[in-house]
């Protein structure tokens, strides 16, 4: 299975040397994939695949020669950079803060909603009674939590909330709806609605 | 100039050492909450590895310095957003690479970019390393191949990342990074074949 005089591959051996390269596995020893029995029996596609084995340990050989090494002072220089860099706010606080204000949230809850429940009188051995059988520890863990709660806490996130809802396309597309919605009733009860006198007003 | 480098190689001939491995977790998670001491030691496990990846691609071993700096900066200041499931230098050296592409946005700017200017200096060293860099296979592979394939080739048999983690850094599908192997390993055959 030689080629022909003009050095080029076959069609054939072409389209198996890019079949296995691409869709097969060349690494170490014999080429797997689709293709591999034209493989065993062209000795060109054999010496294509082990002069290509050849330039791969070639090549990491010549890496480890081409090792160029970094300047001395790189090290520091990096670290100067980023000592004078202003750090930028980690996304993880934010997560921390809103994750405080959630259990603060749920601690409210529980605070005042299952004192108000026991007291509205659920009978006995209903499995309504949870404040009963909530540890005391824990109870003063949740005001604890809750007292570490900034008071301004709402106030520092209605401003940003509001600016959010602004800028937000999705409750502007809301709002537009909201008022088709009201112009198109407005519509229909100006014309077919019965008016004072019973007749409808579809003749305006 | 060409040196070894000292530090003990794990995976591939450029690998990381594989001691710090271990460590490199907590290390990532103390950095991300801003602990610039451990940063540190990351940039000592790794700045050897990325300045020797930018200085291939870079060519200026000036520009390699300052890329090297900003790839640091720029990892330091999005550490909270590293995955951990990928191992760290991948990551860095995709900051690398499109840090060098940002800077080098224009591809033909890259392509006709000079050597170092000390290649000017004739002296009898100086003309050894040449002879040596005119006879090594990545020197030949940067003559011959195009930017975007020498740099896949680097990632695959340099820095002997797999296909996949190729594909990730160079942001192209798996099968992408293999045609391309398969054509600059076919272009770099037919050129060493025919100096």
């Amino acid at each position: 299975m030689k080629n022909s005089p003009t050095d080029q591959p076959r069609f054939t051996c072409r389209l198996v040397r890019g079949g296995i390269s691409i869709f097969g596995d060349t690494t170490g020893g014999e080429p797997r994939g689709p293709g591999t029995s034209h493989v065993a029996t062209c000795a060109d596609c054999q010496q294509f695949f082990g002069a290509c084995d050849e330039l791969t340990l070639a090549l990491k050989r010549a890496a480890v020669r081409e090792w160029r090494e970094a300047p001395s002072n790189l090290e520091q220089n990096i670290m100067r950079a980023v000592n004078l860099s202003p750090r930028e706010p980690a996304p993880v606080a934010r997560a921390v803060w809103m994750s405080w204000a959630a259990a603060a949230a749920c601690a409210v809850a529980v605070v005042l909603v299952y004192p108000s429940r026991t007291q509205t009188g659920s009978p006995p051995g209903s499995g309504t009674n949870v404040a009963a059988h909530v540890d005391p520890g824990a109870l003063a863990a949740v005001r604890e939590i809750i007292a570490a709660v900034p008071g301004d806490l709402l106030a520092q996130m209605q401003p940003k909330a509001q600016e959010i809802l602004q800028q937000d396309p999705l409750q502007n597309e809301v709002d537009a709806i909201a008022s088709d919605a009201r112009k198109a009733v407005s519509f229909l009860a100006r014309n077919f609605l019965p008016t004072p006198t019973g007749q409808p007003a579809s003749g305006e | 100039m060409m040196t070894l480098a000292p530090e003990p190689r794990a995976a591939g001939p450029l690998a990381g050492p594989s001691d710090a491995s271990c460590d490199e977790a907590s290390l990532i998670r103390e950095a991300a909450a801003g602990d610039t001491r451990a940063f540190g030691e990351l940039v000592r496990s790794h700045h050897r590895r990325v300045f020797n990846f930018l200085s291939h691609l870079a060519r200026h071993h000036h520009d390699a310095e300052d890329l090297t700096q900003q790839t640091f900066l720029k990892a330091f200041h999005h550490l909270a957003r590293f995955d951990q499931q990928r191992p760290l230098i991948n990551w860095l050296l995709t900051i690398a690479r499109n840090t060098a592409l940002n800077h080098f946005r224009d591809v033909k700017k890259w392509e006709e970019m000079p050597v170092d200017a000390a290649s000017a200096d004739p002296s009898p060293a100086r003309q050894t390393e040449q002879k040596e860099q005119a006879d090594n296979l990545w020197a030949r592979a940067r003559e011959l191949l195009s930017p975007r394939e020498f740099e896949v080739l680097w990632l695959r048999f340099a820095e002997e990342m797999s296909t996949r983690e190729t594909a990730a850094v160079v942001g192209l599908t798996e099968t992408h990074v293999k045609v391309v192997v398969f054509r600059a390993r076919q272009a770099l055959l037919k050129g060493v074949k025919s100096p």
